[in-house]
């Protein structure tokens, strides 16, 4: 078994990341002007909602366009407003679907690699075909069966459940299956070792990258998710930071603070940000998965 | 792998745990009540401590809802999940859908003829003008009015002195308040200011609404509902036309702006907008931005037509619904909470926190004695004006259940008539025609009874 | 007796049509025709007795009128839906019809065999199916029940709050046709109509739609290529300008849509109005104005989108190979040159791989961008399919209308996955779910 899991896979898609590695070369200053201005233009939004973060709505007014002296009082506000329970709850919702979508979709890549099975292709389509429904097609209709048929209304379940069963993830872990050689398989059988025991010594090493692509889209998917949650879920004790974002938002009618309202949009954005970035080589990899097969 | 294990790891270490509430294990009635005040601070800094000092056996939880709508959204999921609030904030544009669902038992029944309820004087007889016959059906409350209000102009009294409209900034009298006086004000501001737009309002519901009630008009059929069910809308009457064809002449002359979404606070703020008309709850808040940006805030009554007999405004806002099904003693301490809102010092407080009208007599007679109304006349407009309003139906308000639904296609017509230059008698008659379908629709599903 | 009638009418009609289009792909007439009368009474039937013939029925009519050449008439709006759905209906069964005969004796028994790949488990009868089991019951339960649900839903007369419901044909369909309570038109950039329809609200709506997606694709690609190029290139620091200018991706609507709010909203007086003002220029009404605010949409969700594009668009580029770029310079093309037809070509299927994702985006997740920024407005203008539906259905509470509308949505999809069959092959993508 040792010997098995140091093999490289022969048919592993070429790691497409290794292609973007610097290739430092002629200085060619007016490149980097033209990279900066695009660096500046694509930052400029939520650098602008930091500094109105720290400001009062007078400073804000004015278009100062210097840090203001409010940040404590934002803070105070947005603390006041449960900002750390919704990141808390947002967190956990997040890391409760990522990690059942990543589960479900293992087990079902598997199940369509590695066992032969009456109806297969039918069932593989039928999983397939579901990409084609967005959630927002059926987001009616699904509201009136986890409300009312299900009575889950104002609970994670309702969040967490009807998520997780995911076909962009089986599809992902069947194609990145389907690129394993099946010697690997072959091999196992001849060791011994039950589909379990293989899923957890061999593949499973073999495919932290398309496991990790997946956490970090769906973890920013699910991290990002508004309409759902702002839908099903009523109790601010439950609920999560993109929908609680709205609550700092008291409207026009006695006045907007504007402050604690983009505090809390860039303490949202932190987190996914740092996922994202910190991530995108893997991400990468994994969409080349797809690209290549 | 390893890296998001550690980013996992750390973000689990960093986020900050929920604070947990352990369950407190005292025989207290839990009350809860979902508004949607959340920067009113007087609700849960004085009103809760309060309510709790007087009354040690109730438990007061606030909820801050983000709007109307949403909440009350949410309070059907949580009636179907059977867990819903005591206590739910409503709107005056949607009144008869909620009591057709049977989630609320209508206040009257609730009080009976009860004339205190734990010791506080039950204050319903004292619930001054269109505020009162809003929320009754024959004579008989069936939500708590509370958080009523008005449309009233604001106005930059600092723009409007050096345009020539106004003398000085306390001359309030000179803010215009008819269709035509609006106008002519109109015409020296920006004739006088380059950048400076002079008036703005939402294309909305609301204002048409109390356009047709200033004029007299109904709404809608059977005396806006409340001499029988609505069976159709009566939104394409000459007093609707007149109004939009005002509305319309402001747009086409450039005087009237809309900034979408509302978002009109930066422009008050710049001395960029003269006036703009909104509800008289907006007054904290008009007024502390312009004491922050060095000008003076003025305030005077909703524009009416000049050619027609003024009948009277009606009130928007809300008011507070009642669930129903509740155990005695949770009932009781819900009544009780809504008579401690209607209070005089708590009613005067609320109305000095946001501008909404206080609603019942003695609440007013408290600000008056204060010197309240003197000191701050701005804040005066939105109770004169409903005093001058006639207590007819025609002020009172249309009630049928898919008034709410109206209310969004009024936007549409409205806008498309202002944007798109659309005929007004045209798009009323259209407006109408697709209001009694769902009128239709809704008697359909929920037949009516007289 | 009209059913019977209609039922036949439904069958005779089908049997010409598809009795003429198999023809064509090589099929027999006769055999053709006969698939064409089976689909169509087999699709009259599917689609009628669930409706219970009621588009048969006089009582229910919702009229419009429909000018065409300057003529004017008048058309019922359910009779015409109803006659669309069991062609549609009809269609589907004579696909279905058809691919069973061709399949079914060709390889009949190769969808019920296992297929017998190399390195498949032997023995374990079960293990397959609890592994799928998870999967399987919770796509049926929350993707395919809610979207079967639809179907039902979208004939009835439902609202929320009230436990009552009542058939009511096929009118909710018929209500966004006759809906007329806005203009819908449409032109290029300023100078002239393409098209002006008055009275036609649905229209305006999904006219939103198809705009937003053209131009946040367009924007959000052409930007994304532009920018790709300029940080693929060999320079100092080229990991860390990417860093910098791919992490919009990772914020959510909600906070693109209030920040951009912020930015773009407050009339004269916003941000970005008093920095034209600064700089010289007239403010512009961002918000207010309705081309404006679709404008406004579109920079924000290309903004959004444009990270996640500048990301795949430099790998694209890093992976064209460098000997076609220089043995196109030795045939002297100069940089433009190479870029159009070396670069463009090369990186092709990346773009198409890109566009169909943000395609799926713009239709169908603009939702929080929307609700934050324009609330749809003004005028509708920033309204779309979806942010209608969630109007409709939940702050108007009319379950069974946005139940319709759902359902002109799910069209729309299989419309674009069937183009991005058609363009991609069948390289399937994956996105976000």
């Amino acid at each position: 078994m040792t010997a098995l899991t140091r093999r490289r896979p022969v048919n592993q898609p070429p790691p497409l990341f290794r292609l973007l590695r610097e290739q430092v070369s002629a200085k060619r200053w007016y490149i980097h002007i033209l990279l900066w201005i695009a660096v500046l233009f694509m930052g400029f939004p939520l650098f602008y909602a930091a500094l109105v973060s720290t400001q009062n709505n007078a400073q804000m007014f004015r278009l100062q366009l210097f840090p203001g002296d409010s940040f404590n009082i934002n803070l105070q506000t947005v603390l006041d407003r449960q900002i750390a329970r919704l990141l808390f709850n947002t967190f956990a919702v997040a890391t409760m679907v990522t990690l059942g979508k990543v589960v479900l979709s293992v087990f079902s890549g598997m199940a369509l690699v590695y066992f032969r099975f009456p109806g297969k292709s039918l069932v593989f389509g039928f999983i397939l075909a579901a990409l084609m429904v967005p959630g927002e097609v059926t987001i009616i209709a699904l509201f009136r069966l986890v409300a009312l048929e299900l009575g889950w209304g104002n609970t994670w379940t309702a969040l967490v459940v009807p998520a997780v069963a995911s076909p962009t993830g089986v599809f992902l872990f069947r194609q990145h299956f389907a690129s394993i050689t099946p010697e690997l398989s072959e091999a196992a059988q001849l060791d011994g070792a039950n589909p379990l025991q293989f899923l957890l010594r061999v593949l499973l090493p073999l495919s932290r990258n398309t496991v990790t692509a997946l956490v970090v889209i769906m973890f920013i998917a699910a991290w990002n998710s508004y309409l759902w949650p702002l839908l099903i879920v009523t109790n601010p004790d439950l609920q999560v930071i993109q929908v609680g974002l709205s609550t700092l938002d008291d409207g026009v009618e006695i006045g907007r603070t504007y402050g604690p309202i983009m505090l809390g949009a860039v303490i949202a954005s932190i987190p996914p940000i740092i996922i994202f970035v910190l991530m995108q080589k893997q991400f990468l990899q994994g969409f080349a998965l797809t690209r290549h097969k | 792998m390893k890296k998001v294990i550690t980013v996992l790891v750390l973000m689990l270490v960093l986020a900050p745990p929920p604070t947990l509430t352990l369950a407190q294990d005292d025989d207290r009635v839990t009350i809860r009540f979902w508004h949607r005040w959340g920067n009113v601070t007087w609700l849960p800094e004085v009103v809760e401590p309060s309510f709790e000092a007087a009354f040690p056996q109730y438990d007061l939880e606030l909820r801050v809802m983000d709007n109307y709508n949403h909440a009350y959204e949410v309070y059907i999921l949580a009636q179907e999940q059977g867990d819903p609030p005591e206590l739910l904030q409503g709107t005056s544009s949607n009144t008869q859908a909620p009591r057709d669902t049977g989630f609320f038992k209508p206040l009257y029944e609730a009080i009976g003829d009860r004339t205190e309820i734990n010791g506080i004087p039950v204050r319903l007889d004292e619930i001054v003008g269109p505020a009162a016959i809003f929320y009754q059906l024959d004579g008989e409350y069936y939500e708590l009015p509370w958080n009523a209000s008005t449309p009233i102009v604001f106005a930059n009294m600092d723009l409007l002195v050096e345009a020539g409209v106004a003398e000085d900034v306390n001359d309030f009298a000179a803010i215009p308040s008819t269709w035509a006086e609006v106008h002519e004000a109109c015409a020296l501001i920006v004739d006088r200011f380059d950048d400076v737009d002079c008036i703005n309002f939402g294309a909305s519901g609301w204002y048409f609404e109390n356009a047709m009630a200033m004029q007299g008009a109904f709404m809608a059929n059977n005396e806006n509902g409340r001499d029988g069910c609505v069976t159709e809308a009566l939104f394409n009457s000459q007093e609707a036309v007149d109004y939009l064809a005002w509305h319309k002449s402001l747009e086409d002359a450039g005087f009237w702006v809309d900034y979408g979404r509302s978002e009109y606070n930066i422009t008050w703020a710049n001395s960029k907008l003269a006036m703009h008309m909104t509800s008289s709850a907006a007054a904290r808040g008009r007024v502390e931005i312009g004491e922050g940006n060095g000008f003076t805030v003025g305030a005077d009554r909703m524009p009416f037509n000049q050619d027609v007999d003024y009948v009277g405004n009606t009130v928007g806002g809300g008011m507070i619904l009642l669930t129903d099904g509740l155990d005695p003693e949770v009932e009781e301490g819900a009544l009780t909470f809504l008579m401690f809102l209607l209070e005089p010092e708590n009613m005067a407080n609320w109305h000095k926190s946001t501008g909404y009208i206080p609603v019942t007599q003695s609440g007013f007679d408290y600000l008056e004695a204060e010197g309240w109304f003197d000191e701050n006349p701005t804040f005066a407009v939105a109770n004169h004006q409903l005093a001058e309003s006639a207590r007819v139906p025609q002020t009172a308000g249309a009630i049928f259940g898919s008034f709410a639904q109206v209310y969004q296609m009024y936007r549409e017509v409205f806008q498309n008539i202002l944007r798109n230059d659309a005929d007004i008698q045209e798009s009323l008659d259209r407006l109408k025609a697709e209001a009694d379908l769902l009128i239709e629709e809704y008697n359909l599903l929920v037949p009516c009874e007289e | 007796m009209p059913a019977v009638l209609f039922t036949c009418l439904a069958s005779g009609l089908g049997a010409l049509v598809v009795g003429a289009l198999l023809r064509r792909s090589g099929s027999g007439l006769l055999g053709g025709m006969a698939l064409g009368a089976i689909a169509g009474l087999l699709g009259s039937l599917a689609a009628m007795i669930p409706l219970k013939y009621c588009v048969l029925d006089p009582e229910n009519h919702m009229f419009f009128e429909l000018s065409i050449l300057g003529q004017t008439i008048t058309v019922n709006a359910v009779a015409l839906i109803g006659f669309l759905l069991v062609m549609v209906v009809a269609w589907a069964f004579a696909l279905a019809i058809d691919r069973l005969r061709h399949h079914w004796l060709a390889r009949s028994a190769t969808i019920w065999k296992a297929d017998t790949a190399p390195g498949t488990f032997v023995g374990y009868d079960f293990s397959p199916w609890i592994f799928l089991a998870p999967t399987v019951v919770g796509l049926a339960v929350f993707t395919y029940y809610p979207a079967a649900q639809n179907f039902f839903l979208g004939t009835q007369l439902a609202r929320r709050g009230v436990a009552n419901t009542a058939f009511n044909c096929l009118d909710n369909f018929a209500s966004l046709i006759t809906s007329r309570l806005q203009d819908a038109h449409y032109y290029i950039l300023s100078d002239g109509f393409i098209w002006h329809a008055e009275n036609a609200r649905y229209l305006a709506v999904f006219g939103n739609s198809v705009f937003f997606s053209v131009f946040i694709v367009l924007v959000a690609n052409v930007l994304g290529i532009a920018i790709a190029v300029l940080a693929s290139q060999k320079i100092r620091g080229a990991t860390i300008y990417r860093t910098l200018m791919i992490w919009p991706y990772a914020v959510s609507g909600v906070v693109v849509g209030v920040v951009f709010a912020v930015l773009l909203g407050g009339g004269g007086s916003g941000f970005l109005n008093q920095s034209l003002r600064f700089l010289g220029f007239e403010p512009i009404p961002f918000l207010s104005d309705p081309w404006w605010a679709r404008v406004s949409v579109v920079a924000a969700a290309a903004w959004n989108k444009l990270g996640f594009n500048v990301l795949i668009y430099i790998a694209a580029l890093q992976a064209v190979p460098r000997e076609l770029m220089e043995a196109a310079s030795i045939d002297g093309a100069n940089a433009w040159k190479r870029f159009l037809n070396v670069t463009i070509p090369m990186i092709s299927p990346y773009i198409f791989f890109v566009v169909f994702l943000n395609l799926n985006y713009s239709f169908f997740d603009l939702y929080a961008v929307i609700d934050n920024l324009t609330e749809g407005g003004p005028v509708n203008a920033t309204t779309n399919l979806v942010v209608d539906v969630i109007r409709i259905g939940v702050e108007s509470r009319d379950i069974g209308k946005a139940a319709a509308q759902s359902i002109v949505l799910f069209i729309v999809v299989i419309g674009l996955t069937y183009m991005q069959f058609r363009v991609m092959g069948r390289r399937v993508t994956y996105g976000a779910d």
